[in-house]
């Protein structure tokens, strides 16, 4: 891919980004709600379980990250990497959990864990794919304050 | 006279003041909530009436109310939290292109302008009609400098509303010959798009243009028996448009057009508003540079019109004609 995709895509996560947070934070404010009594719970009653943690813990950086974007690419950058890392630790956890409850073959046969893994792979693919600008655009501010 | 010279003054400069006072004093109407929110429990199935089959001509909002509601959001709260994306992504669109290179008392008082053209009524009265949605999306691919994004935004405008978009899309080459390749691409992408969703749904469903098409001899009844009250908009909007000496013959076409269009469908003035609105923009944006002064006085036609509009003294529009069975 050449220089102007990249550039095209780094101009483009913050927007992207904003989508996801904007599809996400309604369904998670939902199951808050739920696990803490609020609305009627059709589940598991704990606010606390780890799954739901790290869902909230990944949306939060996300939701940071989306913020510092706007005023410190770099720092956004780098807090969307880490809930790439967070990410990775909510996969790991249900592939535990799930592979304690039913065996690993038939955890390998759930879609949803193929779905996580693959969304994982293409988000951190792009972070990765657009480090440079970032890192650029870094470089610019400093350059700038040096001036 | 100084004093109410001073609070008018006061009034024009806060655009969003203005916008939450006449929606508070007149409310907001919400569109095809029930029809939406049963359609989206399962898109690929065909769950509406004949007269409201052409909501499966907006898969965006569709999809977006059936996500939520397979999230565990109930119907009203999936239906509402679309409406606000909207709104959201149409405001970001409104501050790029007005915002941009511009002071914000000048900003501000373009917003007022725009505020007082039937825009602020089609907005706060057709919630629920995807127009958020299309206009955000047309907002924003106007002022984009990058040769990919106009081709998804066009694509998107397309699911959001497929006839609509297609007329402001080509409008829009007209107003912008530079741009005929991106908005080319976007439209078969967009209708690719479309029609890959609507060739699923069996039967096939009613479009807006086949409803149009079936009713044109209606449709253009109710026209004759009203005609002032129909071009009282469009009439004032050209007036504006020659008194700022921004009538060109491309928007001539585009008012033309935008008429033509508005008197086969079923919201007149919204149908006309919308696909007028790359013009309405520039002429508020013309009005606020060259004369900021009359803006001062200009914003109780907010009021006025949609006060008027909740009277239906000034306010052209269709009426529900059910098909046939």
């Amino acid at each position: 891919m050449t220089v102007s995709t990249r550039r095209w895509l780094a101009g483009v996560l913050p927007s992207l980004t904003i989508a996801l947070l904007a599809l996400w934070w309604p369904p998670m404010a939902m199951l808050l709600a739920a696990k803490a009594g609020l609305v009627h719970d059709t589940g598991f009653p704990r606010l606390f379980d780890p799954s739901t943690l790290g869902s909230l813990l990944e949306l939060m950086l996300l939701t940071a990250g989306a913020l510092l974007m706007q005023t410190h690419p770099r720092d956004g950058w780098v807090v969307l990497a880490w809930s790439r890392a967070a990410a990775f630790l909510r996969l790991t956890w249900g592939v535990f959990v799930l592979s304690r409850l039913n065996g690993i073959a038939a955890t390998l046969h759930e879609r949803v864990i193929w779905d996580s893994a693959a969304m994982l792979v293409v988000s951190g693919g792009l972070l990765a794919y657009v480090r440079s600008e970032f890192l650029a655009s870094r470089a610019s501010e400093d350059q700038l304050n040096r001036d | 006279m100084a004093g109410l010279s001073r609070s008018f003054d006061f009034m024009a400069r806060r655009p969003w003041l203005l916008a939450a006072l006449v929606a508070i004093a007149y409310g907001v109407r919400l569109n095809d909530t029930r029809e939406l929110v049963d359609a989206a429990v399962d898109p690929y199935r065909m769950a509406l009436p004949p007269e409201r089959e052409f909501l499966y001509g907006s898969p965006l909002p569709l999809f977006l109310v059936s996500y939520f509601i397979h999230q565990g959001l109930p119907g009203m709260a999936a239906y509402i939290w679309v409406q606000v994306m909207g709104a959201a992504l149409f405001l970001v669109g409104l501050h790029r292109v007005v915002g941009r290179g511009v002071s914000r008392e000048t900003r501000n008082l373009t917003l007022t302008v725009l505020l007082t053209s039937p825009l602020l009524v089609t907005l706060l009265w057709w919630i629920g009609k995807s127009d958020l949605y299309l206009l955000g999306f047309f907002l924003l691919l106007t002022c984009t400098q990058s040769q990919a994004s106009p081709v998804g935004l066009a694509s998107l405008m397309i699911v959001s509303h497929g006839e609509l978009a297609t007329i402001v899309l080509l409008m829009h080459g007209l107003l912008t010959p530079g741009r005929w390749r991106a908005i080319a691409v976007g439209l078969i992408v967009g209708h690719a798009m479309l029609a890959g969703y609507t060739g699923m749904l069996s039967p096939q469903p009613t479009s807006r243009a086949d409803f149009a098409w079936q009713h044109a001899a209606e449709l253009i009844g109710i026209f004759a028996a009203t005609p002032l009250l129909h071009l009282v908009t469009p009439a004032t909007l050209t007036v504006i448009y020659a008194a700022m000496r921004t009538l060109t013959w491309r928007a001539v076409t585009v008012l033309a057009v935008a008429l033509g269009f508005a008197i086969v469908a079923q919201d007149f003035t919204r149908v006309f508003t919308i696909i007028s609105t790359p013009l309405l923009i520039d002429a508020a944006r013309t009005i606020a540079v060259s004369r900021p002064s009359a803006v001062t006085w200009l914003w109780p036609l907010a009021f006025i019109q949609v006060h008027l509009a909740g009277t239906n003294l000034l306010w052209a529009h269709g009426q529900d004609i059910r098909i046939a069975p």
